[in-house]
């Protein structure tokens, strides 16, 4: 009931101005409801989920939108730090990159994302990516309730 | 099968240790008995058993005694009943010519009967002879008993005569049951008659004594005298057995010392036995019995050993003590012998002086006192130990005063005939029948006082003058003793009677007496005679025992302590003198040499109890080695073998004999499993038969260089297989050499490398393969860049010039211009990219353009051309002084711009930043610190910061491509150094290079 009433909230982390617009109006053009929160390297995201530095009042997210290459704290970091919290383990973090490599989807699973997406080439394939990312894990997948998050 | 002939044998060692352990046990245990309880026991059951003899003896002779007095008295008393001898007695009439017949007739013990009869009132009626023994009359007690027949006989001891044995026996004459008179017989036997002949030997003897008369029979002959005696009633006296303890002490002894002797032989066999088991048991080196003995069993044989040897030293002391002490007391015997033999020989000489004076008075009618001083000169002159010789004449009354008238003559003034009185004074002697005054004295100087003195007057010397009238023999007085300082002082006075001329050999009719020669001898002059004969081992002690009531010492101290001793009794003019022998107290047997045999035994023994505890000591010392050399062996050996390394091991001697190589003597399973010879096959071959074509002919004979100088090799060589396939390998050859230092020997270890050489032959190859293809790919970069800027540039200018084309329609359009922004955007930087990627992969290995230069030049270069550049990076630049370099220039220009400009770059919001440049001297390198008061970085990140592309700032707060870095690690790594960097969040960096300094630098 309650998660009805309220809207999803989102963190994406990426330092890709482009990638940010597009990001965003991809929600804008879904008309989804939710808040989207921005982190633009590593350590502002690790901020923002273990609310200091200025994040004190940060809204947890239902969902992070994580890139792997970051400047300074790189977005392994930042995914293994989330998995290895006992509050913040049960966010579903959903790995956006651009690297094809075998090599980072192992090991970003190994570090427990709970999906891992290449981000396609051209626009609208992107945006359509992004929809389907929130269509899925935001609609239909049950999420733990706030209340439960501690 | 030889193994276990082997074990067999050994088995026995144990059965030998205890038959070894029960034999000394065995002897031990015998040793102790037969010393405290055997030889005691036996000592004991002789000396019981000679004492149960010796009684039986005694109670026999004792009885034979006895019944051949009782037969004498039989005899007597039959003839007591003749009627011509009671007539006789009753009528007291011995003019009766019957009886006269028939005493002529009696013969008793083989002699004409010397017979008394007496009458009732004690009167003797008849005797057949006149010199009578035995005291008939002056009222006489035991004639008394006769008569009132309170005894019914009586019987009693004459003095001795030679070895004949003397007895009066008298027995009552009865008529009618009245004691009528007393019948006397003085019957003379030889000792045979009473006696068992046999028993006469001379180890026994026997003495009889009734009041103050002794019989002895050859009491002399006894060395170690043993008396028991036996009182007898009838008759009435002391019977003692005496036998001679010598020859059962002798075979005591003989007895002991052959146990003894046994004993010893013994224990001394089994001491060498055990010894000899021993030492075979240790030499031959019996492994399996030793394997870990306890303390006692491993050390038991020598302590038995030592125990035996100890044992067999005593037994040795034992028997040589004892052997010592026989033959000690045998030499005392023999010198006592000798000793008393000699003075039995003196004494007899001493005597035979009066023989020849006695002669002299027989060769003349009268002898004047100048005569008799002439003739005895000689004698006194050569026998010192005679003080004087003297005359005693026999003088009646009537003649008393024609001999004192011829004294004076003689010019003796005053010569009386004198006594002493009670006072001890001379005095003129009173008148009596006869007189024996001294009358010629020799000499006469200091004997003045005695001449002339009445021997009659006085009661002891008269006594022994009646006996020598008696006898006819010698008889001397009992000794005058004088103790005086130097020990006890005898003198001897012997009379001899001399009687006249014709009747001389008939003393028994005691006729015509003269007088007596009398010699006065000292006995302990005579003795002191002696004392060159014999040894000085022995003591003397002389005794007076004549008279057993009155033992008198005549010579020496008394023995005292329980030493040897001996006794010998000799006769002396009718006198006993008994003659004790024994040893003087500082004469012992030899003590040192028991005590030296004992020492040394007890050494010896203890010297091989020693030498066999030392010997198993070493022996578990080299067991123990033994054993760890084995396993070391043996683990030697089997690595050896079980290697997979080959072993070969060749002889040294042949090495340039006649050009054949060394012989193999030894390979392992590692050699044939390489190089398909069997061990047989290779055994005595030579290793070249391992070489081949390709086989490098300068390491051979590198290889013969070092074998005949005796070093080691190591190296790598190609071999092959019996069946041609070749093989390297690496090849490790050292001598060995034995303790003097020669080599015998030549070990070589070979490893098969055949593997590592085409694993080696392969990384090159790839190495060079990716060399190429790393020149490829940086080739194909670098045209890729190139290429790829054309397009973008395209990109970028028409995008731009649509922005203007379309500007008007843009006006309004935010998302519009942001779009185009993204575009311009994204291609600027992918043409920074190109860019970067160029100048990254341009640096290459060229080593063509190494120059030198200053670094400090460098710097002053960086330095002008920062004025002219972006100002964003102006900044503050400093360094010390800087060393010479060598390398490429453009690179080391680049390496310090994009360091002083990183330090430019991160500076903090509001503040100049500062770069200073210092170098270090390192040895081989230069240090370059590269210091700037910039933001920092955090721990975490440093490891990150020189890889490509990889950055800590977010484009919007400083821009970069993320190269600059990655160019600068590829230039240090080119000029043979490394970077590293320091540095702390918000206060600096500090980044260090290493360059190798220009004489390094190729």
């Amino acid at each position: 009931m309650t998660q009805e009433a309220r809207l999803a909230e989102i963190l994406l982390v990426e330092d890709n101005e482009g990638d940010i617009e597009l990001t965003k109006e991809a929600f804008e053009e879904a008309k989804l409801r939710n808040n989207l929160h921005i982190a633009e390297d590593g350590d502002e995201a690790l901020d923002y989920l273990f609310k200091r530095n200025g994040y004190e009042d940060a809204v947890i997210p239902d969902i992070v939108l994580l890139d792997l290459n970051l400047p300074g704290t790189d977005g392994r970091e930042v995914l293994e730090a989330v998995k290895a919290d006992p509050a913040l383990k049960r966010i579903p973090v959903i790995v956006l990159t651009s690297s094809q490599a075998d090599k980072d989807i192992i090991e970003s699973y190994d570090l427990h994302a709970n999906c891992y997406i290449v981000k396609p080439v051209n626009a609208s394939k992107f945006m359509q990516v992004v929809q389907s990312v929130e269509n899925f894990w935001v609609d239909i997948v049950c999420l733990p309730s706030k209340d439960s998050q501690t | 099968m030889e193994s276990k002939v082997k074990s067999s044998s050994r088995i026995n060692l144990p059965i030998y240790g205890r038959i070894a352990f029960f034999g000394v046990g065995f002897f031990l245990v015998t040793m102790l008995l037969t010393a405290f309880i055997i030889i005691p026991k036996i000592n004991q059951s002789i000396e019981s058993q000679h004492t149960r003899d010796i009684g039986t003896e005694l109670t026999l002779e004792a009885a034979l005694f006895q019944r051949f007095v009782e037969s004498q008295r039989t005899i007597l008393e039959d003839l007591a009943k003749f009627p011509s001898l009671t007539n006789a007695v009753m009528l007291s009439n011995a003019g009766n010519r019957a009886i006269n017949d028939l005493f002529d007739n009696v013969v008793i013990s083989g002699n004409k009967g010397r017979l008394v009869l007496q009458d009732i009132a004690g009167n003797v009626l008849i005797q057949t002879v006149n010199d009578l023994q035995g005291s008939y009359i002056d009222n006489n007690h035991w004639v008394e008993q006769i008569l009132s027949g309170s005894t019914p006989y009586h019987f009693q001891l004459l003095e001795q005569k030679a070895e004949r044995f003397s007895f009066q026996i008298s027995v009552p004459v009865i008529y009618n049951s009245y004691i009528e008179g007393v019948l006397s017989a003085e019957i003379s036997v030889s000792l045979e008659q009473v006696f068992v002949a046999q028993t006469l030997d001379n180890d026994i003897a026997f003495t009889l004594i009734q009041n103050d008369i002794t019989i002895s029979t050859g009491i002399e002959h006894i060395e170690i005298v043993r008396k028991n005696s036996l009182q007898l009633n009838t008759p009435n006296l002391l019977f003692t057995y005496i036998t001679d303890d010598a020859p059962i002490q002798a075979g005591k002894r003989v007895l002991r010392n052959t146990i003894l002797s046994v004993l010893l032989f013994s224990l001394a066999i089994s001491f060498l036995l055990f010894a000899l088991l021993g030492y075979r048991g240790l030499v031959s080196g019996d492994q399996k019995a030793k394997i870990n003995p306890s303390f006692l069993r491993a050390y038991a044989l020598p302590i038995l050993i030592g125990v035996i040897g100890a044992a067999a030293s005593i037994a040795a002391y034992l028997i040589i003590l004892n052997i010592q002490q026989d033959i000690f007391e045998e030499k005392l015997n023999f010198d006592s012998k000798q000793r008393i033999q000699a003075i039995r020989e003196k004494v007899k000489s001493k005597l035979e002086t009066l023989d020849a004076i006695e002669a002299f008075y027989h060769a003349s009618t009268s002898v004047s006192r100048q005569e008799f001083k002439t003739f005895t000169a000689t004698f006194l002159a050569n026998h010192p130990s005679i003080k004087r010789l003297e005359w005693v004449p026999k003088v009646e009354d009537p003649q008393r005063t024609t001999y004192e008238r011829q004294a004076r003559r003689d010019g003796l003034d005053g010569f009386t005939i004198k006594e002493m009185d009670l006072t001890g004074n001379f005095v003129t002697a009173q008148q009596r029948d006869t007189y024996f005054p001294i009358y010629f004295t020799e000499p006469l100087q200091g004997n003045e006082q005695a001449i002339g003195f009445d021997l009659a007057s006085n009661k002891k010397p008269l006594a022994v003058l009646k006996k020598a009238r008696i006898s006819g023999e010698k008889m001397a007085t009992a000794p005058i003793t004088l103790i005086q300082e130097n020990g006890i002082q005898a003198e001897s006075l012997i009379f001899y009677p001399v009687y006249d001329n014709q009747l001389f050999n008939d003393p028994a009719e005691g006729k015509q007496l003269l007088g007596f020669v009398l010699m006065v001898m000292r006995v302990d002059e005579i003795i002191n005679e002696t004392s060159n004969k014999g040894s000085t081992l022995l003591s003397l002690h002389v005794q007076d025992i004549s008279e057993p009531n009155m033992v008198e010492v005549i010579y020496g101290d008394k023995h005292k302590g329980d030493g040897l001793s001996r006794s010998e009794v000799i006769k002396v003019a009718g006198r006993e003198w008994k003659i004790t022998t024994y040893a003087n107290a500082n004469q012992t047997p030899l003590i040192w040499l028991p005590w030296l045999i004992l020492t040394a035994g007890l050494v010896f023994s203890g010297l091989i109890t020693s030498g066999l505890i030392h010997l198993i000591r070493r022996r578990e010392v080299v067991e123990v080695l033994v054993k760890q050399r084995t396993a070391e062996l043996r683990m030697l050996s089997s690595t050896v073998a079980n290697s997979n390394d080959i072993f070969i091991i060749t002889e040294a001697s042949e090495l340039d004999a006649d050009n054949s190589g060394p012989k193999i003597i030894y390979v392992n399973e590692a050699f044939t499993r390489l190089t398909g010879y069997s061990a047989e096959e290779a055994v005595g071959n030579t290793p070249r038969i391992l070489q081949g074509k390709d086989t490098d002919r300068l390491e051979l004979d590198k290889i013969r260089m070092a074998l005949q100088t005796g070093e080691t090799y190591l190296g790598e060589l190609i071999n092959y297989t019996k069946d041609g396939t070749e093989y390297w390998i690496e090849l490790n050859i050292s001598p060995l050499k034995d303790e003097t230092g020669k080599i015998i020997q030549f070990s070589a270890v070979e490893r098969d490398v055949t593997e590592r050489k085409r694993a080696e032959a392969e990384r090159e190859t790839l190495i060079e393969k990716l060399i190429d293809s790393n020149e490829e790919l940086e080739r194909f970069a670098f045209v890729c860049s190139h290429d790829l800027q054309e397009p973008l540039r395209m990109i970028r200018s028409f995008s731009e010039k649509l922005q203007v084309h379309i500007a008007d329609d843009l006006k309004d359009d935010e998302k519009g211009k942001r779009y185009f922004h993204f575009v311009t955007d994204g291609a600027a930087r992918a043409q920074a990219l190109i860019a970067d990627i160029l100048a990254y992969s341009s640096i290459d290995n060229d080593t063509q353009n190494l120059e030198n230069f200053s670094a400090e030049a460098l710097l002053q270069l960086i330095q002008n051309n920062q004025l002219e550049s972006d100002p964003e990076l102006q900044g503050e630049i400093t360094y010390d002084k800087l060393p010479e370099l060598r390398g490429n220039k453009t690179q080391l220009y680049q390496l310090f711009q994009n360091l002083i400009n990183n330090g430019m770059k991160y500076h903090k919001p509001g503040t100049t930043p500062h770069v200073h440049v210092s170098v270090k001297d390192t040895g081989e390198h230069w240090q370059f610190a590269i210091k700037d008061n910039g933001i920092g970085m955090e721990e975490r990140h440093l490891n990150k910061i020189f890889e490509v592309f990889q950055r800590l700032h977010r484009k919007s707060q400083y821009a970069g491509t993320g190269i600059g870095l990655s160019i600068c690690k590829k230039v240090v790594a080119r000029h043979g150094g490394a970077i590293w960097v320091e540095s702390e969040k918000d206060v600096g960096s500090t980044f260090y290079i290493t360059l190798l300094k220009p004489t390094l630098m190729e």
